[in-house]
C-alpha cells in the first residue's frame, strides 16, 4: 500500500437506470450461469422428460411445425420446475451474504438491482434450455435440412419461453415472501396442478386454459401440435388464444417485479 | 474536495417498537480528518454509522451533510452519493473477481461510463495493493484481503464522508497496521468516521474522538482531552498473585516476580502503597465507561 489515491477528473455522476440495470443483469448472470446446479438440474429435467417421449411416434412425422411443436412440448413439461428450484435462493441472497448494509448504501435504488437479477439470472437459468434445444436444432437439421431452424426458433419462443419466463420472475420475487424451501415445494405443486392435472381428474386446474404456462395454445394454434388438455376440454386454440396465453404470462410475469419492487421500495430506506 | 459539514441533532433510534433506545437524542458535529468512534460492543455505534449511511432511518432528529438532511430518498442518494461505507459485517459476492465486484460497485455507486470506472477500479486496487491479485475470486481471499476489497470499495466513488465500521476485526498484526495506515491517508482532505472497540487503533490514528455508551455521547473531543479525564486516576497496585485483584475498574494486569501489577482507576489512592502513574487514553476511556470521569459530555451541540 504505497500509492496515495490520484483524484484526477471526478468519476461521472451521470445515473441512468438502465446501464444499472444492465450492469446488475450482467454479474447476475455471470454468477448464476456458472453453477453447475442450474446445469445438472435443469438439463436432467429435460433429460428426463425426453427418454420417454410423448405422444409417441411424433418424431416421425414430416411436418415440420409439428415435429419441433412435440419437441418443444417435451422440453417445457418439467424443466420448469427446475428453473423455478436453482432460481429459488437468488432472491433473499444479498442477505445471507450479508451484502444488504454495502447494498443499501449506494445511491441506486432497489430497481435496477431487482430488475438486473430477474433479467441477468432468469436468463442464465434459461441458457442450458436454450443450449440444449440448438443441440436438438442441430439433429434436426442434420436429418430434415435447414427448414427446421426458423420454426424451431420460433417455436422456443413461443412455446418454451413465455412459460420460463413467468416462472423465472415468480422464481426471484415469490421467495421474498416465502423463502426458498417453501417456494420450491410451492413451484413443483403449482406446475403438476396448474398445467398437468387436466380436466380429466375433476379439480379445479388452469390446466386446458390459455392460463396455463406450458405453451400447448401457442403449439396448437401455429405449430398443429399434440392438445392433451385443451382436446379434454373441446378446445382447438385460435390465434388469438395463443396470443392471449403468451401475453397473460409475460404479464403475470411483470406484475410479479412490479409488485415486489414497489414493496421493496416501500420497505427500503434507498 | 473539502472534507463534509457533517451535522446530527437529537438523533434517536429505537428498536422493538420503542422498547429498546439504540441511540437517544445524539447532538453531534463531525470535523474533517480521521474522527475515531469508540464505545463498548451494543453501544450504539454500528446503529450510528447505518442512520448516517442512509442504511438506517432514524425514529427522530435530522442528520445533514453540508445542509442536505437525510430526510427524503432523494436527499439520501444525494448524500451517498459523496458517502463511502465499509460494514462491521462486509458480504462480498464470492464468485466474483474483485475487479468484477468493483466494477459493478462503481455502477452502483453511479460511475457509469465504461472508461471511467475502468480507470477508477484500477486506481482504486492499485491504493489497496490488490492489482495482482484482482482478476481471482474473491472467495480465494485472506480475511485482510477480502476487507481491502471493502475499503476499495468504500472509496470507488471518492468519497467526502468515509465510514468504516471495525475494518481492523480479525486482521493479523501487519495488516491491522497497514489497514491503519491506508485509513489514515486517505483522511486527507475528507473526513473519515473510523469506529472500533481497540483502543490503540483510535490513538495511533485519530486526532479527534467520539465515545458512545448505551445511546449516547459521552464524550466527543480531541484524543488528547479524553486521557486528561483520567488524569490523577491511575494507579498501579502491586499485591502477591494469590491475593484477591483489586474491586476496581482495571486496565491491564501485569505479572512479576514481586508479584501482579494492577493497573486501576479509582478517585482515590486504592492502597497506601499504591503508585500514581500518568494516564494514557485507555485509561480515560475505561474511566469514562465506568462513570468515574469528572463530568459526562454535554447533550448540547458543539464542535470536537
Amino acid at each position: 500500500m504505497t500509492t496515495v489515491l490520484q483524484r484526477t477528473a471526478p468519476p461521472t455522476a451521470a445515473r441512468t437506470w438502465w446501464a444499472k440495470t444492465v450492469a446488475a443483469a450482467r454479474y447476475e448472470y455471470l454468477m448464476q450461469v456458472r453453477r453447475p446446479a442450474v446445469w445438472l438440474v435443469v438439463i436432467g429435467l429435460i433429460a428426463l422428460r425426453c427418454a420417454s417421449l410423448f405422444p409417441p411416434g411424433f418424431t416421425s412425422t414430416t411436418d415440420h411445425d409439428t415435429l419441433v411443436a412435440d419437441w418443444a412440448n417435451n422440453f417445457i413439461q418439467l424443466c420448469p420446475i427446475g428453473v423455478g428450484a436453482v432460481l429459488a435462493d437468488r432472491a433473499r441472497r444479498e442477505a445471507r451474504l450479508g451484502l444488504d448494509d454495502l447494498l443499501t448504501s449506494t445511491p441506486t435504488g432497489i430497481g435496477p438491482r431487482l430488475w438486473g437479477k430477474a433479467i441477468g439470472a432468469g436468463a442464465a437459468t434459461i441458457t442450458p434450455v436454450a443450449v440444449a434445444w440448438v443441440g436438438l436444432l442441430g439433429y434436426l437439421t442434420a436429418q430434415r435440412g435447414a427448414g427446421v431452424i426458423p420454426v424451431g426458433l420460433a417455436a422456443f419462443a413461443a412455446i418454451i419461453l413465455p412459460g420460463l419466463v413467468f416462472i423465472s420472475a415468480c422464481s426471484v420475487t415469490i421467495p421474498y415472501l416465502t423463502g426458498p424451501v417453501l417456494y420450491r415445494l410451492g413451484v413443483f405443486g403449482y406446475w403438476i396442478w396448474g398445467n398437468m392435472v387436466g380436466p380429466r381428474f375433476g379439480i379445479p386446474t388452469p390446466a386446458g386454459t390459455p392460463f396455463e404456462a406450458i405453451g400447448e395454445y401457442p403449439a396448437g394454434a401455429w405449430f398443429h401440435g399434440f392438445l392433451s388438455d385443451a382436446r379434454e376440454r373441446g378446445i382447438t386454440p385460435t390465434g388469438g388464444e395463443a396470443v392471449l396465453s403468451i401475453a397473460f404470462l409475460l404479464l403475470m410475469a411483470l406484475a410479479a417485479l412490479v409488485t415486489t419492487q414497489l414493496v421493496l421500495t416501500k420497505r427500503s430506506p434507498s | 474536495m473539502t472534507a463534509p459539514n457533517v451535522t446530527i441533532t437529537d438523533l434517536t433510534v429505537t428498536f422493538r417498537r420503542g422498547q429498546v433506545r439504540a441511540l437517544d437524542s445524539v447532538n453531534l458535529r463531525l470535523p474533517a480528518g480521521m474522527v475515531g468512534l469508540l464505545g463498548p460492543n451494543g453501544a450504539g455505534k454500528t446503529t450510528f454509522m447505518r442512520v448516517l449511511t442512509g442504511v438506517l432511518l432514524p425514529t427522530s432528529g435530522t442528520i445533514a451533510v453540508d445542509g442536505t438532511e437525510l430526510t427524503s430518498r432523494s436527499q439520501r442518494r444525494e448524500v451517498k452519493a459523496t458517502t463511502g461505507y465499509l460494514p462491521q459485517e462486509l458480504g462480498l459476492y464470492s464468485d466474483l473477481t474483485a475487479r468484477q465486484f468493483l466494477d459493478y460497485m462503481a455502477l452502483l455507486k453511479g460511475i457509469t461510463g465504461r472508461r471511467a470506472r475502468r480507470a477508477r477500479v484500477n486506481e482504486v486496487l492499485e491504493l489497496v495493493s490488490l492489482s495482482d491479485v484482482a482478476n481471482r475470486k474473491v472467495k480465494g481471499y485472506s480475511g485482510g484481503m477480502k476487507r481491502r476489497v471493502g475499503i476499495a470499495q468504500a472509496i470507488l466513488n471518492d468519497p467526502r464522508l468515509l465510514i468504516v465500521d471495525e475494518p481492523t476485526v480479525g486482521l493479523d498484526p501487519e495488516e491491522r497496521l497497514r489497514f491503519r495506515s491506508l485509513l489514515a491517508r486517505l483522511a486527507g482532505d475528507r473526513t473519515v468516521l473510523l469506529s472500533t472497540h481497540i483502543v490503540d487503533d483510535i490513538v495511533q490514528t485519530c486526532p479527534n474522538v467520539v465515545v458512545i455508551e448505551r445511546g449516547h455521547v459521552a464524550f466527543q473531543g480531541a484524543i488528547g482531552d479524553l486521557a486528561t479525564r483520567a488524569e490523577a486516576m491511575v494507579w498501579h497496585v502491586t499485591q502477591p498473585a494469590t491475593a484477591v485483584p483489586p474491586d476496581l475498574p482495571t486496565v491491564n494486569v501485569t505479572p512479576g516476580m514481586a508479584g501482579t501489577t494492577y493497573r486501576v482507576i479509582s478517585s482515590t489512592a486504592p492502597a497506601p502503597d499504591a503508585e500514581s502513574v500518568s494516564a494514557t487514553v485507555e485509561d480515560g476511556y475505561i474511566a469514562l465507561m465506568h462513570d468515574i470521569a469528572p463530568e459526562r459530555a454535554s447533550a448540547n451541540l458543539r464542535v470536537i
